[in-house]
């Protein structure tokens, strides 16, 4: 619960997302550990809640976990994460919507193009099984993966690599703006 | 009826004197149903008027009342109110039910049903559209709420309001039940009714609302569906687990009413929401027009307990057994008493052990206008619901400033507070709640008198009301004019309890709770409160204040 709080408000504090933008959480064997709904990132402390993975088992928290609840739920049944940071970060949300769903964002710095490969755009309403499903299937492949409009996610084995995984997603969208702005080729 | 009341409302008001066996039918102006639209605002409009009154005697009023979105397919809008002043408080009081008592009621004509007087011996009152009677009830005296439905089910359509044992020997923590399974649960509003002999209300009717937009109501009711449908607190709270899906959370948040207040910590695992539904497989039942369907129904008809009785003979009496709290549950609704205020009482004579509190339960049913308990954990007289005050600010604000004693239905900070919406805001701390409260218990001041339920609003905001009350209507109304009708009905029933005697001194909490909560804190934000809804030091509206509300000329 600790590592979600501080990386939560390391995601603030560095500028990756404004404080309720996003949400975060960590796998502990067949359940999660989630922040709330609403909760401000860079303050976590008594905002995160245990729920199980499988959606099978109804749980009463789930109505005050992040609305993405079950975005994360997916993504631990079909992946080996056991954690997902997501933020609505400003330059992946806009390169998002430039280059649409379906598209695959390929960095231009050697760092981000290193570590992350290529990030696929996903289409979908936000909390919907559409999205959901989408986020999982690139997940699958992808350390992160952006929604069309909306923002990265990113998965780690621990809190620490997912934060990272974000970062480099903004890093990399940045980049990769101020670049095909510079060359007109955006 | 007035021409520009033909729409939403019925404009007919059905007004019985019990003391000289009288029906009348008036006809309200067509300015009172605007500015207080139905429900508790109409309620509290007609309670204000008839004065300083004792709240058992025949000259206190009940009365009950649907809205002007009652009747119509509006998403949760089958419910109803009645008004009056409450035996427990001696404040102004409404209550709010659901059933099908005020779709009924306007069906068959009638926006509200005021009663007045005494019978001189138990009657009940029996409405068939314009057909009204005043029959003779004394085969049905002394029968409690179950059997008495039974009996009027077998014998007469419609929709059922019924006093048990306990409304008949004017308990000041009765109820009156609605078709056997809903209930106008505080306050002593079962007593009020008792006191004037009546044992029963039997609507029938056969007429339709009117709608005077039908297309942009079909638009509007179809967004509200889809935004209720959609809302995770409804989807995977409500439906799933009715309102016992807040036992769960409300241990997480330390929040539940311990040990009668104490503050102590409690494991209710063995009360969760998940637990009771697989223990007690039931079936989900909705009101008229909701699709909700918060409450659980056991087979055999019994419904089962919702979250403030599970919270009040849980926890608060040290109790981990759900079926202690389900058979006093059944009790309590049978006999027809207020399973909050029953549990707050029993949980100050200090009982935990099942035989002893269902014992109490059978006592507190039998007994007559003086089972209540005068050092139970109240406000204004109205026993707590199950939310400690210490961990949960501005509900227990709220509480403080209720104008009808101890309520978290008022300003509903369970929303916010508690289950994040429309927005989360930090539960731990008394800052900004000032402003906060104003604004909801304004609100839904506005919504009890559409009559909407409270639930409603997990999903959906003011706005989208405004848009199918225009519709319903065909007056243009916004959600700046919901909110003004909430701060109208607001300052009205302020003016009532001050008339009463309230004072600044009354809007407090038990003293106990001052060992978590900051007492100069708490009287800071009583000052900014006050300065909010322009009142002077001392709680009272200031002329500027009711001028604007259009209450001055009434004052």
């Amino acid at each position: 619960m600790e590592e979600l709080i501080k990386y939560g408000r390391k995601m603030v504090v560095s500028g990756l997302v404004d404080s309720h933008f996003g949400n975060v959480s960590k796998r502990v064997g067949d359940r999660m550990l989630i922040s709330t709904t609403g909760s401000m990132l860079d303050e976590l402390e008594g905002e995160i809640v245990s729920v199980p993975i499988d959606t099978a088992i109804p749980d009463e928290m789930d109505i005050i976990a992040s609305s993405e609840v079950n975005l994360h739920r997916r993504v631990y049944d079909e992946t080996s994460a056991l954690s997902i940071l997501h933020g609505h970060s400003r330059y992946a949300v806009a390169l998002s919507m430039i280059s649409g769903a379906g598209s695959l964002i390929v960095p231009r710095d050697s760092e981000s193009l290193y570590l992350l490969h290529e990030i696929p755009v996903v289409g979908g309403g936000v909390g919907s099984d559409e999205l959901a499903e989408s986020v999982a299937s690139a997940l699958k492949d992808n350390k992160a993966t952006i929604a069309e409009g909306h923002g990265t996610f990113a998965r780690g084995s621990t809190v620490d690599e997912a934060f990272v995984v974000l970062s480099s997603v903004e890093h990399a969208c940045c980049v990769k703006y101020l670049v095909d702005m510079w060359k007109n080729e955006l | 009826m007035n021409p520009e009341d033909r729409y939403g409302w019925c404009g007919r008001i059905l007004e019985i004197n019990l003391s000289a066996g009288s029906i009348t039918t008036i006809t309200p102006q067509s300015n009172l149903l605007h500015e207080y639209l139905g429900g508790r605002g109409l309620g509290a409009r007609f309670v204000y008027d008839n004065g300083v009154v004792d709240a058992l005697s025949e000259d206190n009023i009940l009365v009950f009342a649907a809205g002007p979105l009652t009747g119509t397919p509006t998403p949760a809008s089958g419910r109803a109110s009645v008004t009056t002043k409450s035996p427990a408080t001696g404040t102004i009081f409404d209550a709010n039910a659901g059933g099908k008592f005020g779709y009924v009621l306007k069906k068959a004509g009638f926006d509200a049903i005021v009663v007045r007087g005494i019978a001189e011996m138990p009657v009940i009152i029996e409405v068939e559209n314009d057909e009204v009677d005043i029959k003779d009830g004394r085969n049905l005296w002394g029968i409690n709420v179950k059997e008495v439905t039974n009996i009027l089910k077998k014998r007469e359509k419609g929709s059922f309001a019924v006093i048990g044992k306990a409304g008949e020997r004017r308990s000041n923590i009765a109820s009156i039940a609605v078709d056997g399974s809903h209930y106008f649960a505080r306050g002593g509003v079962g007593a009020v009714m008792g006191s004037k002999n009546l044992k029963a209300i039997v609507i029938s009717g056969s007429g339709k609302v009117q709608i005077s937009d039908k297309d942009l109501f079909e638009k509007t009711r179809r967004t509200i569906h889809r935004m209720l449908v959609a809302s995770p607190t409804i989807d995977k709270g409500l439906k799933v687990f009715g309102t016992p899906v807040l036992v769960k959370i409300a241990e997480w948040m330390q929040i539940l009413p311990v040990g009668n207040f104490s503050g102590e910590a409690f494991d209710a695992s063995s009360l969760y929401g998940s637990k009771l539904k697989s223990a007690h497989p039931s079936k989900r039942r909705a009101c008229p027009a909701c699709p909700i369907g918060c409450k659980r129904e056991e087979n055999g008809g019994y419904e089962l307990p919702e979250y403030e009785t599970i919270a009040m003979f849980g926890p608060n009496l040290l109790n981990r057994d759900l079926e202690t709290i389900i058979e006093a549950n059944r009790i309590c609704n049978d006999y027809g008493i207020d399973t909050i205020s029953a549990g707050g009482i029993i949980a100050d004579l200090g009982v935990t052990g099942s035989d002893e509190i269902l014992g109490l339960v059978k006592d507190l049913g039998e007994s007559g206008i003086n089972s209540k308990h005068s050092s139970s954990i109240s406000v204004k007289g109205l026993e707590l619901p199950g939310y400690d005050p210490r961990r949960v600010m501005g509900l227990g604000f709220s509480y403080a400033t209720s104008n009808r004693g101890g309520c978290h239905t008022r300003a509903y900070m369970v929303a916010p507070e508690i289950l994040k919406k429309p927005k989360a805001i930090n539960p731990l701390t008394l800052g900004g709640k000032a402003g906060y409260v104003k604004v909801f218990q304004d609100r839904f001041a506005a919504v009890d008198s559409l009559v909407v339920c409270k639930f409603a609003f997990f999903g959906v905001s003011e706005e989208e009301y405004a848009n199918i009350l225009t519709a319903v209507t065909g007056l243009e109304f916004t959600s700046e004019d919901l909110m003004c009708v909430g701060e109208r009905i607001w300052n009205l029933e302020r003016l009532y309890n001050l008339r009463e005697g309230f004072t600044r001194a009354d809007d407090t909490l038990p003293e106990r709770f001052f060992d978590g909560l900051s007492r100069d804190a708490f009287e800071d934000t009583l000052d900014e409160y006050y300065a909010i809804r322009g009142w002077d030091d001392g709680g009272v509206p200031k002329k500027d204040k009711l001028r604007r509300l259009g209450l001055l000329k009434k004052e």
